[in-house]
C-alpha cells in the first residue's frame, strides 16, 4: 500500500515514515502544500495523511486541488486543530479522517489500514482467497492453516492482491502500491517477490498467484 | 470611607446641627438680651418715676411718694407684704439718705462706688435674697421752687438706686432655651429624614449600576453596561467601566487566544515526541534506531524547553516579576556579536549585512534585555529576508535619544500584519516553516522594551521591513 505524508514538521514526518515503511507500506513525504499536491496528482497514492497547516499551500488547498482528480487516494487529516468546526470543515473538503494531535502511533496505523479497507471496499479485516487467509489488522497471513513467514514488503504485496483478489494487477501498478517514488525496484524485482510468495506457499499454494502473460498477476482460488 | 450614605448623612446632619445649634443659640441671646434690655428699661423708668416725686425748696428737699401708687414698694409701713416686691433707696450726693423703699424695711440697698448720670445697670442678688437686676443712676432734682429768680435754690444732686426681682425674665429665658433647644432637635429629625431620602434617592442609580456590574460573568462580557440614563457624576463613571470592559476583553480575548496557541503549539511537537518513540519502541531490538529516536526526543525537548522559558519569562514580565537592571551597555557591541553568531544563517541564504552601528555605541538599559531584543530581530531580519537580499543595522543617538533600525526586504509581509507582529505565536504564514522558531520572540523583545522604558517599532515602506528599537532623552545614549 502506497502513502503519501504531507507535514511540515521533519521530525513526525520522519517518524511516520519510519513506522509505515516498517508495516510494509511504501510512503513518500513532502514538507510543504505545494509538494505533497504534485506528489499526490501525480503518483496513485491508496491513502494522503494531509497536516493543514502547512507552508506554501495549506492543507484545505490541497484537498481543493485533488477534487478533480481521477481515483484519488483516501485522506486522512493530520492536525492540531481540534474544534468541532475545524472537523466539520476537513471532511466537508474532502477528508475522509481526522486525528487530532497529538495521537497514538497504534491509534493512526489502524486508520491508515482502515483506509486502504474502504479504498478497496474491503468490509472484512480478513481476506479469504481458497486456502489463503489474510488478516490485514494484523497483517498476518496463513496457508492451510500455517502461518506464513513473510517479510513487510513481501506482506504488502500478498494484501494488495487479495484486495484485488480475482482482478489482474498489472506489474506497474504493483510497483506503484508497493514501491515509493524514491525506492523504484530493478525491473524484476516484482517477479522475483512473486516467485518468493509462490515458494512461502509450498507445492500446494504455487496456483494462486497466477501470472497473465504481458499484463501482470491475479491471485485466485484455482479450485474455484 | 466606611459607605457613601454613611459619609453624606454623617456629614449632612453634622452640619445640619451645627448650624441649627448656632441659630438656635443666637435666637436665643438675642432675645434674651432683648428681654434684659426690656427689664432695663422698665427700671429706667422707675427711676424716671422715682426721680419725678422729688421736689426742692429753698428749705429742704421732699419726696412725695405715695405707697398707694407704687405698692410694688412695699405699700404702707406694716402693711401686707408684696410677694415679689422691687426696691430703691435715694441718697444725697454726699452719701445721706433722703428715702427708701418700705420693702428694704430699713436695710440698705447696694449701691455702687461710682453713679453717674447715665444709668449703670447690674445683676446682684436682691435683699430677700431672689435673682435681682439693679440700676443706679446720678440726678438733680426736677422740681425746684421757685422756678425762677435769683431766689432758685441750686437744684440737689440725688443718688437714685433700683431693683426688681428677675424671676419673670428668668422664666422667659428658660422658655425660651427650652424651646430653641426643642426647635433645634425637630428641625435636626427633619432634616435627617429629608437627608435620608435625598441620599437614598441620590444612590439609587449607583445601586443600579452596582447591580449590573454584579450581573455581568467574566465569560460574557457586554459591549455596554447598559444602565440607563446615569447622573452627570456617574456617567463617566459609566463611560470609564466601559472602556474598562473593553480593554478586560481584548485582555481575555488575547490571554485565550494565546492559550490556545500555546496548546496547538505544544500539539505537534508532543505528537512527535509521542511518534519518534513509540515508533521506536516498536522496533526495540534497533540500537542505531534506539538512538536515533532518542536524540530527536532530547531534540524536540529542548525546542519545547525553549519555548516554555519564554513563556514563563513574557508571564513573569507581565507580573512584574521580572527583574530589569539599567547600566550603560555597548550596544554595538552585541550587535557584533550577534551579527557574527548569524554570519553562516545570512551566508547560507545569500544575504549580505551592511552594518553602521559601531563598538562603543552605549545606551542606558538591561544588558541582558537588550542582547534578547537585538538577537531576536537581527535573527528575525535574516530569517525572514528574501534569499541574496540585504539586512541593514544602523544605530544614532540625537540629543540623548537613540535608534537602532534593522531592516530587511519584506516578503510577502503587509501593512495589517505589523499590528500582529508582537503577538504570541502569530506567523505570516500560521504553518511552522521552521520549527526552530517559536513564535514568540517579538512578542518577548515587545515586551522587554516596553518595561525597561525603550519602544519597539514596526515599519513598513515600499517593501522594506523595518523594526526600530528607540529610547527618549530621557533613558538617552551614554
Amino acid at each position: 500500500m502506497r502513502v503519501l505524508i504531507v507535514e511540515d514538521s521533519e521530525t513526525l514526518r520522519e517518524s511516520l515514515r519510519t513506522g509505515l515503511a516498517r508495516e510494509g507500506f511504501a510512503v513518500d513525504v513532502a514538507g510543504d502544500g505545494r509538494a505533497g499536491l504534485s506528489y499526490a496528482r501525480n503518483n496513485p497514492y491508496d491513502v494522503l495523511v494531509l497536516d493543514l497547516m502547512l507552508p506554501l499551500l495549506d492543507g484545505m488547498g490541497v484537498l481543493a486541488g485533488l477534487r478533480e482528480k481521477q481515483d484519488r487516494p483516501h485522506v486522512l487529516v493530520l492536525t492540531a486543530r481540534d474544534r468541532i468546526e475545524d472537523r466539520v470543515q476537513g471532511l466537508d473538503a474532502g477528508a475522509d479522517d481526522y486525528l487530532v494531535k497529538p495521537f497514538a502511533f497504534e491509534e493512526f496505523l489502524a486508520r491508515v489500514r482502515a483506509l486502504v479497507r474502504r479504498r478497496y471496499e474491503e468490509r472484512s479485516s480478513v481476506v479469504t482467497v481458497g486456502e489463503l487467509v489474510v488478516d490485514v489488522v494484523a497483517r498476518r497471513a496463513s496457508f492451510r492453516g500455517n502461518a506464513l513467514e513473510l517479510t513487510a514488503r513481501e506482506y504488502a504485496l500478498l494484501e494488495y492482491l487479495a484486495l484485488r483478489r480475482g482482478h489482474t494487477v498489472l506489474r506497474e501498478e504493483i510497483e506503484d502500491h508497493i514501491y515509493g517514488v524514491n525506492k523504484l525496484p530493478s525491473s524484476n524485482a516484482v517477479d522475483s517477490a512473486i516467485c518468493i510468495l509462490r515458494a512461502k506457499f509450498g507445492p500446494a499454494g504455487r496456483d494462486l498467484v497466477r501470472t497473465k502473460r504481458g499484463q501482470g498477476y491475479v491471485l485466485e482460488d484455482p479450485a474455484a | 470611607m466606611k459607605s457613601i450614605r454613611f459619609f453624606l448623612l454623617s456629614r449632612l446632619l453634622g452640619g445640619a446641627t451645627l448650624v441649627l445649634a448656632a441659630a438656635g443659640a443666637a435666637v436665643y441671646v438675642a432675645v434674651a438680651r432683648s428681654l434684659q434690655a426690656g427689664l432695663d428699661r422698665d427700671l429706667a423708668a422707675r427711676v424716671e418715676s422715682l426721680a419725678s416725686v422729688v421736689f426742692q425748696t429753698r428749705e429742704q428737699v421732699d419726696f412725695e411718694f405715695s405707697d398707694q401708687l407704687m405698692p410694688e414698694y412695699g405699700g404702707e409701713e406694716g402693711g401686707p407684704a408684696t410677694p415679689h416686691p422691687a426696691y430703691f433707696e435715694i441718697e444725697f450726693a454726699d452719701g445721706t439718705l433722703l428715702e427708701r423703699s418700705n420693702s428694704l424695711a430699713g436695710a440698705d440697698l447696694i449701691t455702687p462706688d461710682e453713679v453717674t448720670a447715665t444709668p449703670s445697670y447690674w445683676t446682684a442678688p436682691l435683699p430677700d435674697g431672689r435673682d435681682g437686676r439693679y440700676v443706679a443712676q446720678r440726678i438733680e432734682v426736677h422740681h425746684v421752687f421757685p422756678e425762677e429768680g435769683p431766689d432758685r435754690p441750686t437744684a440737689a444732686r440725688l443718688v437714685l438706686v433700683v431693683a426688681q426681682g428677675r424671676e419673670e425674665l428668668v422664666a422667659l429665658e428658660r422658655m425660651l432655651l427650652a424651646q430653641c433647644v426643642g426647635a433645634c432637635i425637630l428641625l435636626a429629625g427633619l432634616i435627617a429624614a429629608l437627608s435620608w431620602l435625598a441620599v437614598e434617592r441620590g444612590l439609587e442609580p449607583a445601586r443600579r449600576l452596582a447591580a449590573r456590574l454584579d450581573a455581568i460573568r467574566v465569560d460574557d462580557l457586554p459591549a455596554q453596561l447598559e444602565v440607563g440614563e446615569l447622573p452627570a457624576e456617574l456617567a463617566p463613571v459609566a463611560d470609564k467601566i466601559d472602556a474598562l470592559i473593553g480593554r478586560v476583553q481584548t485582555a481575555l480575548s488575547r490571554e485565550r487566544r494565546t492559550t490556545a496557541d500555546i496548546a496547538h503549539e505544544l500539539r505537534t511537537p508532543v505528537s512527535e515526541l509521542l511518534t519518534v518513540s513509540e515508533v521506536a519502541l516498536r522496533d526495540g531490538n534497533d540500537a542505531r534506531a534506539g538512538r536515533i529516536a532518542l536524540a530527536k526526543v532530547r531534540d524536540v525537548a529542548w525546542r519545547m524547553g525553549r519555548s516554555l522559558s519564554t513563556l514563563l519569562k513574557l508571564a513573569r514580565l507581565e507580573m512584574g516579576a521580572e527583574r530589569i537592571d539599567r547600566e550603560s551597555v555597548d550596544l554595538g557591541g552585541i550587535v557584533r556579536e550577534f551579527l557574527r553568531s548569524l554570519s553562516a544563517a545570512a551566508r547560507e541564504r545569500g544575504i549580505k549585512v551592511e552594518s553602521d552601528v559601531g563598538l562603543g555605541d552605549r545606551v542606558a538599559g538591561d544588558p541582558e534585555v537588550l542582547r534578547i531584543v537585538v538577537s531576536n530581530l537581527l535573527s528575525n531580519a535574516i530569517h525572514y529576508s528574501a534569499r541574496d537580499g540585504v539586512v541593514r543595522c544602523s544605530f544614532e543617538s540625537p540629543n540623548g535619544s537613540w535608534r537602532l533600525v534593522i531592516e530587511n526586504e519584506a516578503g510577502d509581509l503587509e501593512p495589517e500584519d505589523l499590528r500582529s507582529l508582537s503577538e504570541p505565536f502569530w506567523r505570516k504564514d500560521r504553518a511552522r516553516t521552521d520549527s526552530d522558531r517559536s513564535g514568540l520572540g517579538l512578542a518577548l523583545s515587545r515586551a522587554l522594551a516596553e518595561k525597561t522604558g525603550m519602544e519597539l517599532a514596526f515599519e513598513l515602506e515600499n517593501r522594506v521591513f523595518r523594526a526600530v528599537l528607540s529610547s527618549d532623552a530621557d533613558d538617552g545614549a551614554f
